[in-house]
């Protein structure tokens, strides 16, 4: 019996081989009596057999050619076909890192042009999942498959979302012989890295706008996607490809009502806090949130806390400004953004706007935003959903009535407006609610490249 | 199963152990329990949010609020929910939200140019297009009625699910699992195979040891396979003598956590008949009629067969010390019978027997050891006319 490979549950198998194999991934199982390898490896066991003679059944490779032409000509900035050049010479792997709004889809669809096998492209949402099925349907002649969202039709070329791929990817890991992953930063977790790990893909491409990494695990990146290829800042970019855009930033001021209440809630939670000498962040914090379980006092310093919160998310000035906005705005495309789902459902009911939060059923969502980006709906209010890189070409007002303190969200919420127009400038309001915890966090905020 | 934020357990320096709702007090926990679902049951035909108000307003009052979330979330796991009202939301919204669109802005507080309020545009649209469910948003989960309970509970049956489920939940975070089995081999491998596993066997004594992981268990102690673990529990509680030792990661370093069959827990997944055919229980009942110094023995022994095993139906022993097996190949469909064949092989045992069915096709040469071929039954007879003319090992 000649040495054969199979693909088994993300993992390789070499079996029948004699003697010991010489790459170090391949490991002894003496669980099964097995050379056993990760997925990722494949590349390497099969050039080691190419390069050794061994005549070897190949079980484990079940990717296809595909025929991806593009239906339409496209003329690429020259820094997308610079991006998509770099990533051929580096092996057809690696991220592109480029802001939100500058086009990385159109990167992605040529890199699967040029390489023609079966692809399977991984997005962090159910939104951008339905977005890139739209995209790839309209660029390519093919049917795609979804997988994610009540969906489980693998085809040669799928989408998926980073939560279902690392469930199935044991299942499928041998079926695409790209990988494409949508903002990419997700990857390095213990849980998303089984998706690149558990595949035999020899070429893979990642994207973002935000390759680096608070927490410095952007270098996982290199040995799971490949090296970063080819960066452009927004500030590169700015003017020559996007609109330009300027930030309003409106202070809020509580009611005297909400203000007295908010005094309240806060007293009941620092109180608690200094009482028990705990400090604002960090594992301390933490600690008090476990302790609320069975502590009454401290479930009762918690529930403060979130009532404080909910009264500066909610305050009645900022549901007035946002009034008096959409009338000033009532000839432009507006996007409104706020944290708390129950706001956007406020706003829906009191101003009559259509709404998508997570809850949004995939027609539904498609619906909204297809008519968004045609005109037919010109204003639209979400929740964190669409934080990353959905597609709304035609916004040109931005609104954000709260949100939580993390920069790499805000740059891209603002990447959302970041469109080119006809002479459009895009604006982004920002409603503060002013001499409160949100004033901090919105300093935080500024700090991304984005606002320098 | 509950999520890990709603997970009791005690940890110490070696081990990790769930806290149970014990009998110490059952009384309160059977109270709490009956207090629940009663609650449930008022609101059936209500929103999930009233549902949630007066599940809150009850938790306030308790202890540990992780026990009354904890039954709330094995009861709904078990219950049923729909829109408030029987029509398409979606299409409402779209027809309403497109006809909105031309009296933007709405406003709230109308002035000299803006004049639309949204009363104004609701009636509008009443008048000229047709009616607005009650509540724009009644497909939301929480504008959503309770409509039935998909499986009902006795308060005592809730509190053995939870207890199981805090069990369960400690697997999440398990990469490794120990066990030791005295019987019912065929279902414990069952359920290994179901929850895409991997083992490694080890004879001892009376029972087996087996190891329990995943394919990537190899590179990295992984918690990917918790889950399957903690699916796969159910199926080692259908033993009737086993014990488990699990190694659960947690944010302290390494704690075992371990279990038995005298633990008190029930599993709910259902025990099949112990023999796989009727063909078998035949057998089984016809040859302890014989008088024999043979002594047979259901699913006596384990062949491992490394990425998988091979259970023998049957296993003989004779007073001097001879032994044997019997496998007894049914009518099965092609695949399965190739792979039967393929694992018997592999095996390679001399003291294996194999009945098999007429109908199945099969000749003597696919067959390293004694075959016997059966139309309907396997007759004990026959097998020991096999059984005495084998050499000692």
């Amino acid at each position: 019996m000649p040495a054969t490979l199979l693909f088994h549950q993300g993992t390789l198998i070499l079996q029948n081989y004699s003697g010991e194999p010489d790459p170090m991934c391949l490991r002894w199982d003496s669980r099964s009596r097995q050379w056993r390898a990760k997925a990722i490896f494949y590349d390497e066991i099969v050039r080691w057999l190419q390069s050794k003679n061994v005549a070897c059944l190949d079980s484990a490779n079940e990717i296809s050619r595909v025929n991806l032409s593009l239906r339409m000509n496209v003329d690429l900035y020259p820094y997308q076909q610079e991006a998509v050049q770099a990533w051929r010479r580096a092996g057809s792997r690696g991220s592109v890192c480029l802001p939100t709004g500058s086009g990385k889809t159109w990167v992605a669809l040529k890199a699967m042009e040029a390489v023609g096998v079966s692809t399977l492209i991984i997005v962090p949402t159910l939104d951008l999942m339905n977005q890139w099925y739209d995209l790839v349907t309209n660029a390519f002649d093919v049917t795609a498959g979804l997988l994610g969202g009540g969906y489980h039709d693998i085809r040669d070329v799928t989408i998926t979302t980073f939560d279902s791929a690392s469930i199935h990817i044991d299942k499928y890991g041998n079926r695409f012989g790209l990988l494409i992953f949508d903002e990419v930063h997700h990857l390095p977790s213990p849980k998303n890295s089984f998706i690149p790990e558990m595949s035999i893909a020899p070429y893979r491409l990642g994207l973002t706008a935000t390759y680096k990494r608070p927490d410095g695990l952007h270098g996982k990146l290199e040995q799971l996607v490949g090296n970063p290829v080819y960066e452009k800042s927004i500030r590169d970019l700015q003017g020559v490809h996007l609109a330009e855009y300027k930030t309003v930033k409106i202070r809020i001021k509580l009611t005297p009502q909400e203000e007295t209440q908010y005094r309240c809630y806060q007293k009941i939670y620092l109180d608690f806090l200094r009482k028990k000498q705990i400090k604002f962040h960090g594992p301390d914090l933490e600690t008090f949130l476990k302790e609320s379980a069975h502590d009454p006092q401290a479930r009762k310093a918690l529930l403060a806390r979130m009532q404080a919160r909910q009264i500066i998310i909610g305050a009645k000035r900022k549901l007035e400004k946002l009034a008096s906005l959409l009338k000033l705005h009532s000839r432009d495309r507006i996007l409104i953004f706020t944290a708390s789902n129950d706001l956007v459902y406020q706003i829906s009911e009191t101003f009559l706007i259509p709404a998508i939060t997570h809850h949004t059923k995939t027609l539904e969502r498609k619906w909204v935003l297809d008519a968004f980006r045609q005109g037919t709906l010109s204003v639209l209010v979400t929740s964190k959903v669409l934080n990353e890189g959905v597609d709304i070409p035609k916004a040109n007002v931005a609104i954000i009535l709260s949100g939580s303190a993390s920069p790499l969200e805000h740059l891209q919420r603002l990447g959302r407006i970041l469109r080119k127009g006809e002479n459009k400038e895009a604006i982004l309001y920002e409603l503060v609610t002013g001499g409160t915890q949100e004033t901090q966090i919105s300093y935080r905020r500024r700090q991304s490249d984005a606002y320098k | 199963m509950l999520t890990s934020d709603l997970l009791r357990y005690n940890i110490d320096e070696k081990t990790i152990t769930p806290r149970y709702l014990t009998r110490k007090h059952a009384e309160f926990h059977l109270k709490l329990s009956r207090k629940l679902l009663d609650i449930y049951n008022l609101h059936i035909g209500k929103t999930r949010k009233e549902l949630e108000q007066a599940l809150d307003a009850f938790e306030q009052n308790q202890v540990s609020y992780k026990i009354v979330r904890g039954l709330v979330k094995i009861i709904d796991g078990c219950t049923e929910y729909a829109p408030a009202e029987d029509i398409d939301y979606s299409a409402v919204r779209k027809r309403f939200f497109e006809y909105v669109e031309n009296f933007r802005p709405v406003v709230h507080r109308p002035d000299l140019i803006h004049k639309n309020t949204s009363d104004f545009v609701i009636k509008k649209f009443i008048a000229e297009i047709g009616s607005l469910p009650q509540h724009l948003y009644g497909d939301l989960p929480e504008n959503k009625k309770l409509i039935r309970f998909v499986r009902s509970f006795t308060p005592e049956e809730l509190i053995r699910r939870y207890n199981l489920a805090l069990a369960q939940g400690l697997l999440y975070r398990c990469y490794r699992m120990h066990i030791r089995v005295w019987d019912s081999y065929k279902t414990v491998f069952h359920y290994i195979k179901l929850a895409r596993l991997m083992h490694a066997i080890r004879r001892e004594e009376d029972h087996y040891y087996i190891m329990i992981n995943g394919p990537f268990s190899l590179f990295r102690k992984t918690q990917k396979y918790g889950i399957n673990l903690a699916m796969f529990l159910p199926g080692l509680m259908l033993a009737q003598h086993w014990t488990m030792q699990a190694d659960v990661n947690t944010d302290q370093g390494r704690r075992i956590f371990t279990l038995d069959h005298n633990c008190g827990l029930t599993g709910y997944y259902k025990k099949d008949s112990p023999f796989d055919s009727a063909v078998e229980e035949a057998f089984y009942k016809g040859f302890r009629k014989q008088k024999t110094l043979w002594a047979i023995q259901r699913e006596g022994e384990i062949i491992d067969l490394g990425d998988t095993v091979l259970i023998p139906d049957f296993t003989f022993e004779h007073a001097d010390g001879r032994s044997a097996l019997l496998e007894i190949v049914g009518f099965w469909t092609p695949e399965y019978l190739h792979k039967k064949l393929d694992k018997l092989a592999r095996a390679n045992r001399r003291n294996l027997i194999v009945a098999v069915n007429e109908k199945l096709n099969c000749s003597k040469s696919d067959f390293n050891g004694p075959v016997i071929f059966y139309k309907t039954r396997v007759k004990a007879v026959d097998v020991l006319k096999i059984l005495d003319d084998l050499l000692p090992v």
